[in-house]
């Protein structure tokens, strides 16, 4: 038995305190993913409180046969899409404007600071289905697989959609990159 | 092409920091579920006092036809008197007990 199932097995014999273990461990990724697709601070920590306590709740169903994260993402994933869903939020960026592009050099030449400031603005304007399997891909660098289980899409669509969400940032990032930086911070 | 990819990583890891209370908020959160969860199972194992009063009721009936049977009721007055003035504030205290338990 791994170290995490075996908090998680203290938890459900009732030791509460243990579950804040598996709180430090995965919050920080849970509020990254609601991030990714809310883009909003209030909604996002709103969402990640849920995710931990929907998830709480379900314990006792968790079997461990997959990852604990992938149960934590695949709730946050949820939740996060029905935030959305109520909100009726519409992105400016449509998911058909694909052209196979890669990410202008220039990007990486700027400083830190503003580089994630022109990421930020970029992924603000993906669609969230696309922001969030770019942060499945570059920040949790999540297997297909495990992809596909947490948002329930086949491989074969996961795959398309993972290359056509890289496409549209690189070309969302190439045209912010064209405007003049002081205008886009 | 792998240097980039890299350092998107590191830049899509840095990106969204999570809000310092945050950890703190969600185990407030855990433990006022834990708190209401016991609250309710204590509720729910209140002491149940029916078979207090069943036994009451039926040593009430024997005591009743025992006494019928044996003593002068027109001569141990007070001695019925003192029973019933015991028994009816139990019988309200159970009908008001029970009344609760349905509402």
């Amino acid at each position: 038995m791994s170290k995490e199932q075996s908090i998680i097995e203290a938890v459900k014999n009732g030791d509460v305190s243990q579950y804040e273990v598996l709180v430090k461990k995965h919050s920080t990724k849970m509020f990254a993913l609601a991030m990714s697709i809310l883009h909003n601070q209030e909604d996002a920590e709103e969402v990640t409180q849920d995710v931990f306590l929907k998830a709480y709740q379900a314990l006792d169903s968790f079997r461990g046969a997959s990852k604990f994260s992938s149960f934590l993402y695949r709730i946050c994933y949820n939740e996060s899409m029905n935030l959305l869903r109520k909100r009726k939020i519409e992105f400016d960026v449509s998911s058909d404007q694909i052209a196979n592009t890669v990410i202008n050099d220039d990007f990486f030449e700027y400083k830190k600071l503003e580089q994630k400031e022109i990421l930020d603005l970029a992924m603000q304007k993906l669609n969230p289905e696309y922001s969030s399997l770019l942060m499945f891909v570059y920040y949790e660098e999540l297997s297909y697989n495990e992809i596909v289980e947490i948002t329930n899409l086949s491989l074969s669509n996961v795959k398309v959609k993972i290359h056509r969400a890289k496409s549209i940032l690189a070309n969302v990032l190439n045209d912010l990159l064209k405007n003049d930086l002081n205008d886009l911070l | 092409m792998k240097e980039k990819n890299d350092e998107l990583k590191n830049i899509f890891s840095e990106l969204y920091n999570k809000p310092k209370n945050l950890d703190h908020n969600i185990m407030q959160k855990i433990y006022a579920l834990e708190t209401e969860k016991k609250a309710l199972t204590v509720e729910k194992k209140k002491t149940n006092y029916t078979w207090f009063y069943v036994i009451l009721a039926v040593f009430f009936v024997v005591s009743v036809i025992v006494g019928l049977a044996y003593s002068d009721v027109k001569n141990n007055g007070f001695i019925w008197g003192v029973f019933f003035s015991i028994l009816i504030p139990l019988m309200i205290d159970f009908l008001l007990r029970r009344k609760k338990q349905i509402d």
